[in-house]
């Protein structure tokens, strides 16, 4: 089992590295190999993840040390280690899932593209550093498979990177993480500092013993620690990068931006949820900050015109929503939602690349229109990725954010409940938008793309089937009967301990109570949204259709004229940040710069120069007569002769 | 002599006989470099082998003068990778200079034997023994290139100086065997043991012949200031001997410090702490300030290669100050050393493959465009011998100067130096960096085909350079083994 575990990481690594040395001599074959061993790496997962959930492995699942990677003394000494706990196999789940099939997608996607190779060897380096972020069992490899991720996001970002375009917004993605990981690299250092290791579990259980002496506060290292999740999930205030990052290839924004790895901030909070629940009020920041993102994304969602941007704003809302589940103590709703969403979302996303490659790379929702007879596998597949997100009973989005908005409610976070009831409308809302705009009424398409809109081969729609039946059925299988399904059961040994800090009142679950009348309601929020995108949008369903109505959306955007402003300009973060960031941080790293070049480059370069000077000095010693040297020898021998005799007299 | 001694001595024997097969072969095929190889590979493989074997068994061997223990393995491996790497990277650069590669590959066996015997021998006499039959072949090595005056006058001049050191080496011998009345190092150091006792002022006698022998081997390691030969002596130099001349001879002088100062001189140890001390503060500094001004990368190598003497000369001073650590890492330094320093100047004697082709630091720009994957290779080696992490140079650095730390006092001192002059290094060594990235190439060169031979010797060196630096964990527990082989 332990050498299984090992080799789910490092098939995509071998991957990596065979793929990027001989990728160039493969060319058009490079999927091969890339492909070969995902594939091969979620089957290993799939029957590790087996031994998990069954029980195979305990409670306290299996731990593996691999190495010692820093042996510096009994004070300092890292290893390199995994562990498989019910919740990495959760993550394992999605993560080799979604990889595989993003792999496969990829193939027809990238088919053309002159860089296939290159992408196909990032791809397996994101797959290696996000498998060892969930397996590590150490603070600092996690933070080490962390920048990984990170890095590899930005190669795959700006994997056009001749499009100027991608390369600001890799940068942007790159830099703006930077700000989460200073935050999440002062917490490992906190953590060390307080217990003297950096094993995840250990130092955890040290930081919450009782009477513990901490030189920094519980909640200020969970805080620090949330910083970091806030970056790599893309929370308020650092949410601008996401929606960038869509200038990356389609299957990336699936897999990296949608399923995996902005979820592993959401992973990170939940691995440490023992801490948190040691530190109420840094739990309401987390609330706080989920819920304000969820809402502000999906109030931007609306009025984008971008298909992929609207997907990003949505991610963004629905991390939102995870991370204000995490906040209130809905640990196992917040992963269940990072499940079903990674589905759901990597579905919606690989359709909007399917849409994207039909009309020959057009973005734009207003130059789509009327292809659902076109392409009618893409349209299907993406209808049911939008009722999943909608919230729709039976389907996998409705069980976990009805999870996670009765949790807030029946654990007192009434407000966190309020602003998510209406998230869940506004969700409603802008995903029939998109599909009103992109699938029904009349073509907008351009004349000459027209013509030619083709369904995408079999490579790419067969991982959209695959991926809409656990859109369909996760939440039946996995969510019900609701807060006491298989999520609950497998993700309890993890959460055990955390919840019995928070002292959480056992309610059963009560169809004709409270329970059933929160499940009502937000099934009704999210039919009013659907039925007002309908009447704006349009629809064509058997027994249903009704033209757009671009007059009466022009009505109303004009009746609220700031707020539709404010949505459409984003709430003018951006330019909120060009202002601070860019102008008045341009010009005191202008000062800086001058202050850097004269005062402290020019210390430095007297320095140097005095050094060489010096050194040129000590070459004229060198004057190749052996003469001399023979001499100089015999001068430090007497030299050293001299010094013992001084030293041996004591 | 007896069967035991025989199997003992095995490994120095077999090395010996590879050396005098190397000849045979090229007697009865002369000329070519196939067979020679072979020959010279396959019996370093079997000598390597036999070594392992005889380490398994430690023992002594004529009446307590020999010793094969932990240590002995240690180093008889390493010598054995260095002179196999020098075969290995040599014939590319030699082949198209019409220099004969069986005879380059023979002098370097018997130096190996030379090696071999310094690293199992305890006692002075035979200890310096090895040492001669160490440097005799360096100087041959050094005047390789016989029409080439330079080189002849780099091997005159090392090896004047040479015998000049060696005999201050063995005056100081003499004089401790004056003393002490014997020459058997376990001896020595009893009988140093009782006079350290005794807590009185040493003889004038003994206190020179401390002189002496510290001279001597500061000559060997070409610690600062007794380094004149070097720049002349690896200038002078074919490029894959420069690259022998900067690793094996200093790593087998290192092993005659470790024989002699700890094992034998370890009870004076106070006594020898302070000179020390200053050596390594001297030699890392001097080095490093005239390597900043280098414009050749050979030079600059070298010079380098001088600072890196002092690094390792913080690791005995840390022992002698009290930490046993000190010793694991000078060991620890001795190997990262070996392969990251033979890497870089294999890139260098791969850039010279073509005759007329200079080391200076022009020659390396645009390279990163010419020949990518060199250029990648020479910066991993660069970065280690800077001592980034991840790789094998950082945790040489780290380990010996973590025991100075702990060493505390003056020592501390000296971790602050070695750290400055970390720092300092990274110039002269990023400089090739940028040259091999950032400039456009002087003139437009053809890239140069280089032998698979010359090809899996890099792979080897960069696999091990970053395996040292990602699990320093085993190396780590064997230079432990071979520090308390020596102590206890």
């Amino acid at each position: 089992m332990e050498s299984l575990v090992v080799l789910i990481p490092a098939l995509p690594l071998a991957g990596f590295i065979l793929t990027g040395l001989f990728g160039r001599r493969l060319d058009k074959e490079a999927h091969w190999l890339a492909v070969g061993v995902v594939v091969v790496s979620w089957l290993i997962s799939m029957v590790v993840v087996v031994a998990a959930l069954s029980g195979r492995l305990g409670d306290a699942g299996l731990s593996i040390k691999l190495w010692e990677w820093i042996p510096a003394g009994k004070a300092f000494h890292v290893d390199v280690g995994f562990t498989v706990d019910n919740l990495t196999a959760v993550l394992l789940i999605v993560v080799t899932t979604i990889g595989m099939l993003v792999h496969v997608y990829s193939i027809g996607y990238m088919a053309h593209d002159p860089g296939y190779w290159r992408f196909f060897a990032y791809l397996n380096l994101f797959m290696f550093s996000m498998l060892v972020l969930v397996l590590a069992s150490s603070f600092l490899v996690v933070f080490v498979a962390w920048e990984l991720v990170g890095l590899s996001s930005y190669l795959l970002i700006g994997f056009w990177y001749g499009r100027r375009s991608a390369a600001l917004a890799a940068k942007k993605a790159f830099i703006v993480n930077r700000v989460g990981d200073v935050g999440f690299a002062l917490g490992i250092m906190a953590i060390f500092v307080n217990t003297g290791t950096f094993e995840i579990r250990e130092s955890i259980e040290k930081l919450t013993a009782a009477g513990a002496v901490l030189t920094v506060p519980l909640p200020v290292i969970a805080l620090l620690v949330f910083a970091g999740a806030m970056g790599k999930s893309a929370q308020f205030p650092l949410h601008v990068w996401l929606p960038d990052a869509m200038e990356g290839p389609t299957p990336v924004s699936a897999l990296i931006h949608a399923a995996t790895m902005v979820n592993a901030g959401v992973y990170l909070v939940a691995r440490t949820n023992l801490l948190f629940a040691h530190a109420p009020d840094a739990m309401v920041v987390v609330a706080a900050i989920g819920i304000f993102t969820a809402i502000l994304a999906a109030s931007i969602a609306l009025t984008q015109t971008d298909i992929k941007r609207v997907l990003a704003y949505s991610t963004l809302s629905q991390l939102g929503y995870m991370f204000a589940a995490l906040g209130v103590g809905a640990w196992a709703a917040a992963i269940f939602h990072l499940m079903s969403h990674g589905f759901f979302k990597g579905l919606l996303f690989l359709d909007s690349g399917s849409v994207i490659h039909a009309v020959d790379g057009e973005q734009d929702m207003r130059l789509m229109g009327g292809l659902s007879r076109k392409i009618p596998i893409t349209y299907g597949t993406m209808l049911i990725g939008s009722v999943a997100i909608s919230g729709i009973p039976p389907l996998a989005g409705f069980f976990s954010k009805d999870e996670i908005l009765a949790s807030a409610f029946k654990n007192g976070f009434l407000w966190v409940w309020l602003v998510g009831f209406i998230v869940a409308g506004l969700t409603a809302f802008y995903m029939f938008r998109l599909m009103g705009l992109t699938f029904w009424g009349p073509s907008r398409v351009d004349r000459q793309v027209e013509p030619h809109i083709h369904e995408s081969p079999p490579v790419m729609t067969g991982p959209l089937i695959v991926l809409a039946i656990p859109s369909v059925f996760l939440g039946l299988l996995i969510g019900f009967p609701p807060e006491s399904g298989l999520i609950h059961q497998w993700l309890e040994p993890v959460f055990t301990d955390g919840l019995e800090v928070l002292h959480r009142p056992e309610a059963a679950f009560n169809v004709f109570g409270i329970d059933g009348a929160l499940v009502l309601s937000s099934v009704l929020i999210a039919a009013v949204g659907i039925a007002v995108a309908w009447r704006l949008f349009g629809v064509e369903l058997p027994r249903l259709s009704r033209e757009p109505d671009p007059e009466r959306v022009r009505a109303l955007t004009a009746r609220a004229p700031f707020l539709y402003r404010a949505s459409l300009n984003k709430w003018w973060f951006d330019d909120l940040y060009d202002l601070l960031f860019i102008r008045v941080g341009g010009r005191v790293a202008a000062f800086l710069w001058w202050f850097d070049r004269v005062i402290v480059d020019g210390t430095v370069n007297q320095i140097g120069i005095e050094t060489q000077r010096a050194g040129r000095l000590l070459r004229q010693v060198q004057t190749g007569r052996v003469q001399n040297y023979a001499l100089g020898i015999a001068l430090g021998l007497l030299v050293m002769a001299g010094s013992y005799l001084v030293i041996t007299a004591r | 002599m007896s069967w035991q001694d025989v199997a003992i001595v095995g490994p120095l024997v077999g090395a010996i006989l590879v050396a005098i097969a190397i000849l045979l072969v090229d007697l009865v095929v002369p000329g070519r470099r196939g067979p020679a190889l072979t020959v010279a590979l396959l019996g370093l493989g079997l000598v390597a082998v036999l070594t392992a074997l005889a380490g398994r068994t430690p023992g002594q061997a004529f009446g307590g003068a020999y010793t094969v223990d932990a240590l002995t393995t240690f180093l008889d491996l390493l010598f054995i990778s260095i002179v196999g790497l020098t075969i290995v990277f040599a014939p590319d650069y030699l082949e198209p200079r019409d220099l004969p590669i069986a005879e380059f590959a023979a002098v370097l066996v018997f130096a190996l034997t030379g090696a071999m015997l310094i690293a199992a021998s305890t006692d002075l006499l035979v200890l310096f023994l090895g040492l001669e039959l160490m440097v005799l072949p360096g100087y041959l090595l050094a005047g390789f290139a016989k029409r080439d005056s330079l080189s002849t006058e780099g091997a005159i001049k090392y090896f004047l100086l040479g015998s000049f050191s060696s005999a201050i080496f063995l005056f100081g011998l003499a004089y401790v065997w004056g003393i002490t009345g014997t020459t058997r190092v376990a001896e020595v150091a009893a009988e140093l043991a009782r006079v350290a006792a005794g807590g009185a002022a040493l003889q004038p006698g003994l206190a020179l012949g401390l002189a002496f022998m510290t001279t001597g081997v500061a000559f060997k390691i070409a610690a600062v200031p007794f380094h004149y030969w070097t720049p002349d002596a690896y200038q002078g130099s074919p490029t894959p001997i420069t690259g022998y001349l900067s690793v094996g001879p200093k790593v087998g002088a290192f092993a005659l410090i470790l024989r002699l100062f700890v094992g034998a001189l370890g009870p004076l140890r106070a006594d020898w702490l302070d000179v020390i001390i200053v050596l390594a503060a001297l030699t890392m500094t001097l080095g490093n300030l005239v390597a900043l001004t280098q414009g050749n990368v050979k030079r600059m190598l070298a010079y380098s290669s001088i600072a890196h003497t002092g690094y390792m000369l913080v690791g005995l001073a840390a022992y002698a100050g009290g930490r046993q650590e000190g010793l694991q890492g000078l060991l620890y330094y001795g190997a990262a050393y070996t392969f990251m320093n033979l890497g870089a100047f294999a890139v260098v004697a791969a850039l010279q493959h073509r005759p007329g082709v200079t080391s200076a630091l022009e020659t390396f720009a645009g390279l990163g465009r010419r020949e990518p994957l060199l250029g990648i290779l020479m910066t991993l080696f660069l970065l280690s011998l800077t001592g980034i992490p991840p790789t094998a140079g950082f945790f040489a650095k780290a380990y010996v100067i973590l025991a100075a730390v702990q060493a505390g006092g003056a020592l501390s001192v000296l971790a602050v130096i070695a750290v400055l002059n970390a720092a300092a290094a990274a110039f002269y060594y990023l400089r090739v960096v940028v040259y091999m990235f950032m400039r456009e190439p002087v003139a437009e060169t053809e890239p140069q085909r280089h032998s698979s031979l010359v090809w899996a010797g890099l792979w080897a060196t960069t696999v091990l350079t970053i395996v040292l630096g990602l699990v320093p964990g085993p190396l780590l527990s064997v230079v432990t083994d071979a520090a308390k082989a020596l102590t206890s």
